[in-house]
């Protein structure tokens, strides 16, 4: 329906704020693309062109009103080995196809899956983030003169220590007083210190559309393939992370399907128009938020700001040292990273905490955010288990005369626990009767059920009768799918094994 | 049990809306609920343009920003619920006694949506108390367009309902309108005039006639006109000549894209009556 896709107060709600946030958002942005660029290893221009075309388009179809969407650090890293061996027009495909998974990604509703990722996985995502975009600072910072960590100390300052000066403090902000102060001083004193012009080519006109100029067959598939769905997954993985962010901040929710859709169309645009692959951004979302910005306004501006200034202001970003764009990007590490984590790995269980730092360690490790979730999911499902595992118990009794043991089983029956159950029987005693007692257990997969049999089978070898009473419904249709150990001709195919 | 619900916020209608209410539920006999809405802004008036994040950012922020708003929700809390306090002691002054407050976060229209099972009629104030000098309130038009319950927007101060005007274009929308209006009247014992406007009187005269008969056997008073013309000024002129109390018609048509092309029949009503609407669906 035509109304979904636009609601005025989503767009007008806020108009002075979401304008004055979004010039914020956008002079911010501007170190951001070029760093990021530099870590992919392309021209800025790559980096700022895809961050004018998303920032614009997810403005009209992204799910999260006030979320900022550009060209990432953590979706430069993925690129890096692709730009190295193949080049830009590469790298542009890539971009295209990332956008069509995370629009089937929309389609197919995977956003529902983020439930999968636990709290302690999202904590070691943003920390890990942040350890990367701060590692990614470190090149410019090695074998230079002193000079270069002299500026950059002196920006970390400004942008720390001016917002306490009264009054404009709070007007200007405090990275672009950094950038404009550094680039002055570096330009008037002559000092001999890298900028960005040396890093390569900036925009000098509006982005023009362009189909990426590769050869159209399999071969180009295979190479981008496995790209394009590393980017597709670390763009969705950020960009819903960073909307429950978003969420949290402004008490407000978020549209996730609508999301992934409208992150896919973004980069489509951002690969038609010479642009890199982005996200949504943690640290620029939440300045964006601390300036005001809400709704989708914001956002466009953020985009239009951004292109206005580099295309006419080019000359000028050509002059400004790396050491300011270092400092910027420091910055962004520092606030990016969730520091309350760190006070409270005391006060956390182990395992939290393990599933947090391994998700760190994978990330830093492989420079691939998909790869630490997955290994931080994979490890907080497996303590999961363990941990419901413990929630299994037996009670036995008899009758009078001792001949008939009942065995009461209580809690989870699954793969973790199967063994526990199978060894509650004591299969040395003699009795005439054994009564397995369901009515407070659960079975969740086939591990319990092959248990199951297997004790009743042992059961019976030794002359005992087998009574199996009170299965709750769930466990009688697991039972009922793949239990053998009422049909006699399946019990010789499992004991002919032994 | 069907419930008129009023919807207050303090503004100047607030009093009109009250008294609307009333009427309706002392004449249909149903329980009257006073409805304040807390609507929460989910925009800050802080700005800080420093644009530098650091050490804890997101929590400081995250703590400005519930400390802000919980400010505000306080306020609003309070004032909403003085509002209701006074205009229920105004209810039962009215000699109105089955009538209960209801206060809930939200917007009006999640709140109405998630009440309309229960709900016989809403009444709203066409102004809300912060849309300054529109002539429409900000929640309004999203309102009508998705909200299923019967809605009466009162645009001015409170006058007994004897006659109703209501424009009939032969749709089968306007039929099903008819039957359900008959099966069960919100207004009883109101005389209606039925109005199509149309330049061919003949094509014009047939419908009418065909809304006279679904009115048959209802023991309601009908009168029928066919007028000519402008739809909106006609009507408009029709039912100032006639002093009319009530203007009923089908409500927006859910597609908003068309709306904006075309402009709204309901909109220019909106705008343009001096008298509550009756809005249906």
């Amino acid at each position: 329906m035509v109304k979904s896709y636009f609601k005025k107060d989503e767009w007008f709600g806020n108009v002075k704020n979401d304008a004055l946030a979004g010039m914020v958002v956008a002079l911010a942005l501007i170190p951001e693309a070029i760093a990021f660029s530099i870590i992919a290893g392309v021209d800025p221009k790559v980096g700022l062109y895809a961050s004018f075309c998303i920032a614009v388009v997810i403005a009209f179809v992204g799910g999260r009103p006030g979320m900022i969407s550009a060209a990432t650090g953590a979706m430069a890293l993925v690129m890096v080995t692709l730009v190295k061996d193949y080049g830009l027009q590469y790298l542009l495909a890539a971009t295209l196809l990332t956008g069509v998974f995370q629009i089937i990604a929309g389609y197919l509703r995977l956003g529902r899956f983020m439930s999968f990722v636990p709290r302690a996985v999202v904590v070691g995502f943003v920390n890990a983030l942040a350890i990367l975009i701060f590692m990614a600072q470190l090149p410019e910072l090695t074998n230079v003169t002193w000079h270069v960590y002299a500026l950059t100390t002196v920006g970390l300052g400004i942008i720390y220590l001016f917002p306490y000066v009264p009054k404009i403090g709070s007007m200007l902000p405090s990275p672009l007083v950094t950038i404009v102060v550094l680039t002055i001083f570096v330009y008037f004193m002559g000092i001999d210190v890298r900028t960005v012009g040396d890093m390569g080519q900036l925009p000098d006109t509006l982005p023009v559309f362009l189909l990426p100029n590769i050869p159209l067959n399999i071969e180009t598939l295979m190479i981008i393939l496995p790209y394009s769905a590393s980017l597709a997954v670390v763009g969705l993985l950020e960009s819903l992370m960073t909307s429950t962010i978003v969420d949290d901040l402004t008490d407000t929710t978020s549209d996730n399907n609508k999301e992934c859709k409208g992150q896919g169309i973004a980069n489509i645009a951002s690969g038609l128009m010479g642009g890199m692959a982005g996200c949504a951004m943690i640290g620029q979302s939440v300045i964006n938020i601390k300036s005001g910005g809400r709704k989708r306004l914001s956002t466009l501006l953020a985009g239009i700001y951004l292109l206005l200034m580099v295309v006419f202001l080019s000359d000028v970003i050509n002059i400004i040292p790396m050491a300011a764009l270092v400092a910027v990007m420091i910055m962004v590490s520092i606030g990016t990273f969730d520091w309350g984590s760190i006070k409270k790995l005391k006060s956390l269980p182990l395992s939290t905490n393990l599933v947090m730092l391994t998700t760190v360690v994978v990330t830093i490790y492989t420079h691939n955010l998909a790869h630490g979730v997955f290994s931080g999911v994979l490890l907080a499902s497996l303590f999961f288990a363990n941990k419901i595992s413990h929630f299994m118990y037996s009670e036995t009794s008899y009758n009078e005369d001792n001949t008939v043991k009942t065995y009461k089983f209580i809690g989870q029956v699954f793969f973790n626990s199967a063994d526990k159950f199978y060894k509650t029987f004591d299969f040395k005693e003699v009795v005439d009767k054994v009564v397995i007692d369901l009515t407070r257990a659960h079975f969740w997969d086939i591990s319990a059920v092959y248990s199951l049999d297997k004790a009743v089978i042992k059961l019976r070898r030794e002359g005992t009768d087998v009574e199996i009473i009170g299965q709750n419904e769930a466990s009688s249709t697991v039972i009922d799918r793949f239990g053998i150990h009422d049909k006699p001709e399946e019990i010789e195919k499992v004991m002919g094994g032994h | 049990m069907e419930k008129i619900l009023v919807c207050v916020d303090g503004s100047k209608l607030s009093h009109a809306v009250c008294d609307y209410g009333i009427s309706i539920s002392k004449k249909l006999d149903l329980p009257l609920i006073l409805l304040n809405v807390v609507e929460h802004s989910h925009t800050t008036k802080k700005v800080d343009l420093s644009g530098s994040i650091g050490f804890g950012s997101k929590e400081d922020l995250l703590d400005e920003l519930v400390d802000e708003e919980m400010n505000e929700s306080k306020q609003l809390i309070a004032k909403g619920k003085s509002i209701l306090k006074q205009m229920k002691e105004y209810v039962k002054s009215q000699g109105l006694s089955n009538c209960s407050t209801l206060q809930k976060h939200g917007t009006l229209y999640e709140t109405l949506d998630d009440l309309s099972k229960d709900l016989k009629i809403a009444i709203i104030g066409l102004t809300g108390e912060d849309s300054g000098d529109k002539k429409i309130g900000s929640h309004i038009e999203e309102l009508i367009r998705t909200i299923n319950i019967p809605i009466l927007l009162v645009n001015g101060e409170f006058k007994q309902i004897d006659s109703l005007l209501m424009a009939y274009d032969g749709s089968d929308y306007a039929n099903k309108a008819i039957k359900e209006a008959k099966q069960s009247p919100i207004f009883t014992n109101v005389k209606r005039h039925i109005v199509n406007v149309n330049k061919d009187t003949t094509i014009s005269n047939k419908l009418l006639d065909t809304a006279k008969a679904l009115f048959a056997n209802a023991n309601i008073e009908v009168e029928t006109k066919s007028l000519s013309g402008d739809n909106v000024e006609e009507i408009i002129k029709y039912q100032d000549e006639n002093n009319l109390d009530v203007i009923a018609m089908g409500a927006y048509s859910h597609n908003r894209f068309r709306t904006v092309i075309f402009g709204s029949f309901t909109t220019q009503m909106l705008l343009k009556s001096k008298k509550p609407l009756f809005l249906f669906r």
